[in-house]
């Protein structure tokens, strides 16, 4: 097996991987954001549904889930299945909104309520109290969490294979069916260099955030 | 005529009355202590004054204007609170300062924000901010740390983060400064530079409000002192009656509780 | 009272999963043809279905499919799937059948409607050829360390033949091999055209070789189709007719599998 030829079809595979990946931060960041305001409301059932949804979506697997979004319309209504990358793509993003409406949650409550208050009595406006003390502040509390998340998102995007999504581990398989066992373990070697970038990114924000403490 | 008149100011949380019909009044250029045990409603009437809560009765009246009356609620809307809680400055028991900005960028911030609002901020841009970083930087003179504009608060001790919380305070101008237990977060060896402003700032006639547990200082500092215990004026008179001289049972009570503590 | 509610919603979207879908009884073959395609779940695997250098999908499954297609007058849609959920995808209509070298079991009867069988399957038994002559026989695997894909045709012969055996199951035939490979396991059980196509030289498992003396019992691949479904008599009407001119035949020769084909 050429490892040329290897190197180029697994990078197809995790083309896709960065796909999920991307789209899933960017669906799951703002939808993540709608919905821990919904959990910190004051208005009951909303907050009943928001805390509700994050309990079934972080109490049951991802790969439950996949499988759910995609042979779910099929079986259930006996509606046409949604494209594979589309049901990939509402899973995982369903799946994150969950996990960053907690982190939003916590770094959101995190900031003192004297932060608010001195905004206050100094005559700012509820909006110039959000923007310009809260965000920062619930920034710099979210960022550690966030990366955490963000990089077990990258690893998680491989389970878009058990609805034969044709992501890199699964790409990595198909040689295996004929006889070649090294591009599974070479996989790694994408994973790790991604995630790697990904971590000196976040360090760097970090590093930038680092001029004040909360 | 009295700068700022409080009627029957009543607050309850729940089923819990905190305040029971407050009243006093005070005269501009004068400083009022006010007194008690933890729980006696004397935080709740700062944060009242401030609008950090919405009394359930009673009225506030700053230069004979009534701006805040339980019973008409024109005087309750968002938008009014906000420019009527700007008679009033507050200083925090936990400084509060904002950690994201310097020292003089927290003092600048609400100008700043304030001055956008008006009408020739666009023309006179420049000028203005100019204007506002002057101002304040002859306040970091006053509270003595013009060598620490360019600090963020994680960089300045206790004492000196409550001082630069009062420059805050004052930036804006308020007709009648609140402290909210200004020392009580402080080791002791850092409340005597923090006592030391406000001294000065008594001595220049400010309009102040002081909730503390500095008996000492309450005395020095200030023209009047009020007493409260249950969410009631107990007693109210000069420093040198309430404190020294109590009329009533209820405040010996309490000073001698005070100095065997 | 939240959590009752959610546990409820869970169940609700859970129970069609297993219970499949009753009564959804629109002809296949109308439907097929209507959609002008006949989508064919398939996994990747030598020779059945898979791409030459040229990228191009090709295989003995791959060629019998698209021969019957264009007697159907329809297109043949490959669609790769998860081996794992095949009767799900097929119960959801993700795909119309199953056309990968699939072994009838008597389980499978229950999920899905088999064509007649049209090449007949062999499970070997693959060691290390070191290890050959230690286990050459069925009674040499007593105790030992056996593995076959969970629910594959080679864990059916390892509970008929090799009852003895200390059977695990694993995720799909290339990780049984693995296994081997690895020294996690002794032996493993696998299709004899899968083992053909994955072992040999210029494989990583090139010091993997069947045990030839191990007979296990043979079986048969059969095309997939949901239960009731009219594509089967069809389907299998197509194949007579291709086993008459040849066609079926000159495929199986092209891919070395014409002794294996089911001609009558």
């Amino acid at each position: 097996m050429n490892f040329l030829t290897v190197t180029t079809k697994l990078l197809e595979g995790f083309w896709l991987s960065c796909i999920i990946f991307f789209f899933t931060l960017f669906g799951a960041m703002p939808l993540g954001l709608l919905v821990s305001f919904g959990s910190m409301s004051k208005f009951r059932p909303l907050k009943i549904i928001s805390k509700g949804f994050v309990w079934v979506i972080r109490g049951t697997p991802l790969m439950l889930q996949l499988m759910i979004v995609y042979y779910g319309p099929g079986l259930m209504f006996g509606l046409t299945a949604f494209p594979k990358m589309t049901a990939v793509l509402i899973a995982f993003i369903i799946n994150y909104t969950a996990y960053f409406s907690e982190i939003y949650r916590s770094g959101i409550e995190g900031v003192p309520r004297g932060q608010y208050e001195a905004g206050q009595v100094l005559g700012m406006t509820k909006t110039q109290i959000f923007f310009k003390i809260i965000l920062l502040q619930v920034v710099k509390r979210i960022v550690p969490p966030m990366s955490n998340e963000i990089i077990t998102l990258v690893k998680d995007t491989s389970l878009a294979r058990v609805i034969a999504l044709m992501e890199i581990i699964m790409v990595a398989f198909t040689y295996t069916t004929k006889g070649v066992i090294w591009p599974l373990f070479y996989t790694g070697v994408f994973y790790l260099v991604f995630c790697g970038g990904l971590t000196l990114l976040f360090g760097f924000i970090e590093r930038k955030l680092d001029y004040f403490r909360v | 005529m009295p700068i700022l008149e409080v009627k029957g100011l009543k607050k309850c949380f729940g089923n819990v009355a905190v305040l029971e019909g407050i009243d006093f009044s005070l005269q501009k250029g004068e400083a009022l202590a006010i007194i008690g045990s933890s729980g006696s409603g004397k935080t709740t009437l700062l944060r009242c004054l401030n609008f950090l809560e919405l009394p359930d009765g009673g009225s506030i009246s700053v230069n004979d204007e009534i701006i805040f009356d339980a019973s008409v609620p024109a005087t309750q809307s968002e938008e009014e609170i906000r420019k009527k809680r700007l008679h009033f400055g507050l200083v925090f028991q936990s400084f509060n300062l904002f950690p994201q900005y310097t020292a003089l960028k927290n003092v600048t911030l609400a100008c700043e924000l304030l001055a956008k609002d008006a009408a020739d901020f666009k023309e006179d841009r420049k000028e203005i901010l100019t204007d506002i970083e002057n101002r304040a930087k002859l306040l970091f003179e006053q509270i003595g740390l013009s060598d620490k504009l360019y600090f963020y608060p994680h960089q300045l001790s206790g004492g000196q983060q409550q001082r630069v919380a009062i420059a805050r305070a004052l930036a804006l101008n308020p007709d009648i400064l609140c402290f909210d237990e200004p020392t009580s977060a402080l080791d002791p060896e850092l409340t005597g530079e923090v006592l030391k402003v406000i001294r000065s700032l008594a001595d220049k006639k400010t309009t102040m409000v002081i909730v503390t547990h500095e008996m000492q200082f309450a005395r020095e500092v200030s023209d009047n002192v009020l007493f409260i215990d249950a969410g009631v004026v107990v007693e109210a008179g000069k420093p040198e009656e309430v404190l020294l001289n109590p009329k009533e049972e209820r405040t010996k009570r309490f000073l001698e509780r005070y100095s065997n503590a | 009272m939240k959590k009752l509610i959610s546990i409820l919603l869970v169940a609700l979207l859970l129970i069609p999963l297993f219970a499949g879908c009753a009564g959804s009884e629109d002809d296949d073959l109308q439907r097929i043809k209507k959609n002008g395609k006949l989508v064919i779940g398939i996994t990747e695997y030598a020779p059945m279905n898979y791409y030459d250098e040229g990228g191009k999908l090709i295989g003995f499954d791959t060629e019998y499919a698209e021969a019957v297609c264009a007697k159907l007058g329809v297109k043949p849609e490959f669609v790769v799937i998860n081996w794992d959920t095949k009767e799900v995808e097929l119960k959801a209509k993700n795909i119309d059948c199953i056309w990968n070298g699939l072994t009838v079991t008597e389980e499978r009867k229950e999920n899905m409607a088999f064509s007649s069988p049209y090449i007949v399957n062999e499970q070997v038994v693959l060691v290390r050829s070191a290890d050959l002559e230690k286990y050459s026989k069925k009674e040499s695997l007593s105790g030992v360390a056996v593995v076959a894909e969970a629910g594959s045709a080679g864990e059916s012969a390892i509970e008929a033949d090799l009852p003895e055996a200390e059977y695990t199951a694993v995720a799909s035939q290339a990780n049984a091999l693995l296994e081997v490979k690895a020294g996690t396991s002794e032996a493993a059980v696998i299709d004899a055209t899968m083992a053909f196509a994955m072992t040999g030289p210029g494989t990583d498992y090139s010091d993997i070789v069947v045990s030839k003396d191990i007979d296990l019992m043979d079986e048969e691949y059969a095309i997939g189709f949901r239960l009731g479904s009219a594509l089967v008599k069809k389907v299998d009407e197509i194949t007579q007719g291709l086993l008459k001119d040849g066609t079926l035949k000159a495929i199986a020769e092209k891919y070395d599998l014409a002794d294996r084909l089911i001609s009558g």
